[in-house]
């Protein structure tokens, strides 16, 4: 900001000191301002102790900084970005970070219909009482209705079979992969159970019979999870030594089918059907839960780089409706960088 | 400290998340300066912040956002604070907030008396000079975003920083055994 004409090889102390380009360097020593300066010595050596004179006075100034706690600067960017989408719902998707999904997903898209026109002819083909399967691919919800008006919401890359018409005399049964939720009719008027008002839902080692009722099944990797909106189910397992397991609205009942061993929780059990709106809400979940969930419902194959990110958790509820979402807000809140490689995710510290 | 402003009006959200974090930590620290109340202080980064975003496509038209920034975030706070005295009226004093005193340090490590008269002189500053020398030399703002900031010519900023550097430089005026010891421990 200095106007006069002086050039630096007239400049005293004094004008160095006020210099801001003199400054610049001196307090925020870059590669381009070290180059000019030293290449500047070189031709005035005899500038040498003027220069450092003047450094001299402008590097005693110290400041004394306040640093905000670790942690608040995220935690408040994190807040930040749920007020700025409160703020942006109306307009229409940005670029997200793998800007390929939609294509992938419109591939899946296809896949599914053909699928269920496979389907379709192998129900007109064959007579009589057959299996139905409904399977859904990554990324993608379907509404099965049942022979006896039971909805049933299959969620992403999961499967669900059952028999095309039901015996009034028989269980209603249904053979899940995956998860889905259940708004099962409730057929018993008299109080007496009989065996057509009975509804069973078989998932690995595991069967669920219920009562009119909504739950969840969830049955991932090794883990099943079985959580109750409303009404009465009874969990039974296929182990020896295992005892059934009653549900109340609220409970959810968490197996590990490879230790065999069973967990009774309480939980907030809506939490657990809001997937079918195409949103996934996990409470204080670990990297590495929401990492499973998001390969399991997108088909997306996801990495640690390093084992202890795993267990870092985000604190609350987090409500993510695309992939997209759930990769930014898992960068940002825990600070971790995710890079895309040969189609596989990998998520690694900064 | 570079601020990928280009990639912002882009929207880019990794872009706005580093710069998020960056000027958290730089307005954080410029705002304790004026009000020791902490969550006033990050109520107003926050707002400040978010309004980058939202604004992402003026940035275009901002020739230094970075100090425009600043300056928004000066502003902001500013009003806040006034708002909060307001409601306690036994505080009358209606007067700007004030730039803290015990900002500006003199390096520990020189000649203990030298030290003390070199703080001496620093502490005399007015409010004025010291934020502009914290946030030209701490925060390598130019003298024009300085001036933009605090709301006065360029000049002026240039003669505030200028007399408490030359106060400094005589001080200093320096006898040559204590100018030495400074150069061994600078190179």
């Amino acid at each position: 900001m200095m106007r006069r004409r002086k050039t630096f090889k007239d400049y005293t102390v004094q004008d160095f000191i006020l210099d801001e380009q003199f400054q610049d360097w001196v307090l925020h020593p870059d590669v381009n301002n070290n180059d000019f300066w030293h290449n500047w010595l070189q031709a005035n050596p005899d500038k040498h102790k003027t220069i450092e004179e003047a450094a001299i006075i402008l590097r005693n100034l110290d400041f004394n900084v306040m640093r905000p706690p670790s942690g608040k600067a995220e935690a408040s960017m994190a807040e930040a970005w749920q007020k700025i989408k409160m703020q942006e719902v109306r307009l229409p998707k940005k670029n997200g970070i793998l800007r390929q999904v939609p294509y992938l997903w419109r591939v899946a898209a296809i896949c599914v219909m053909l699928l269920g026109l496979t389907l379709l002819l192998v129900q007109l083909l064959r007579p009589g009482e057959q299996p139905v399967q409904v399977v859904t691919n990554f990324g993608e919800l379907d509404t099965v209705y049942l022979p006896d008006r039971s909805m049933v919401v299959l969620n992403a890359n999961s499967a669900i079979s059952y028999n095309k018409s039901w015996d009034k005399n028989k269980p209603r049964e249904v053979w899940l992969k995956g998860e889905a939720l259940f708004h099962v009719r409730h057929l018993d008027k008299d109080g007496v159970i009989a065996a057509g008002e009975r509804f069973l839902v078989h998932t690995g080692p595991a069967t669920v019979e219920v009562l009119g009722t909504s739950f969840d099944v969830r049955q991932r990797r090794s883990k099943i999870e079985i959580a109750l909106l409303s009404g009465l189910v009874k969990v039974h397992f296929d182990i020896s030594g295992k005892s059934d397991i009653q549900l109340k609205p609220g409970d959810v009942v968490v197996m590990d089918t490879l230790l065999a061993n069973v967990n009774k929780i309480r939980a907030n059990t809506n939490d657990y059907a809001g997937w079918t709106q195409k949103r996934l809400l996990l409470n204080n979940p670990t990297l590495q839960e929401i990492v499973n969930y998001l390969e399991d419902i997108y088909g997306k194959k996801i990495v640690l780089s390093d084992r202890s990110l795993a267990n870092r958790t985000i604190q609350g509820p987090i409500m993510l409706d695309s992939l997209d979402d759930a990769l930014f807000i898992i960068s940002t809140v825990l600070n971790v960088k995710i890079i895309e490689q040969n189609n596989i995710l990998i998520i690694k510290s900064p | 400290m570079h601020i990928a402003w280009k990639k912002i009006i882009e929207d880019d959200h990794e872009a706005y998340s580093a710069a998020y974090l960056l000027f958290y930590d730089r307005f954080y620290n410029y705002g304790l300066r004026f009000t020791t109340n902490v969550s006033l202080v990050e109520d107003v980064i926050q707002e400040v912040l978010i309004m980058i975003w939202l604004d992402r496509k003026r940035l275009a038209e901002i020739s230094n956002p970075e100090g425009y920034f600043f300056t928004t975030f000066r502003r902001h706070l500013f009003k806040k604070i006034k708002a909060l005295t307001k409601q306690f009226p036994l505080i009358l004093d209606n007067a700007e907030p004030e730039f803290a005193r015990e900002t500006i340090l003199i390096n520990q490590e020189i000649d203990k008396e030298l030290q003390q008269k070199l703080q001496g002189a620093i502490d005399h500053l007015s409010a004025r000079q010291r934020e502009a020398i914290f946030l030209r030399f701490y925060e390598g703002l130019s003298y024009q975003q300085v001036a933009e900031t605090l709301n006065i010519t360029t000049k002026a900023t240039y003669k505030l920083v200028a007399r408490a550097l030359l106060e400094l430089k005589e001080i200093m005026g320096l006898p040559l055994s204590i100018l030495l010891t400074l150069l061994l421990k600078f190179d």
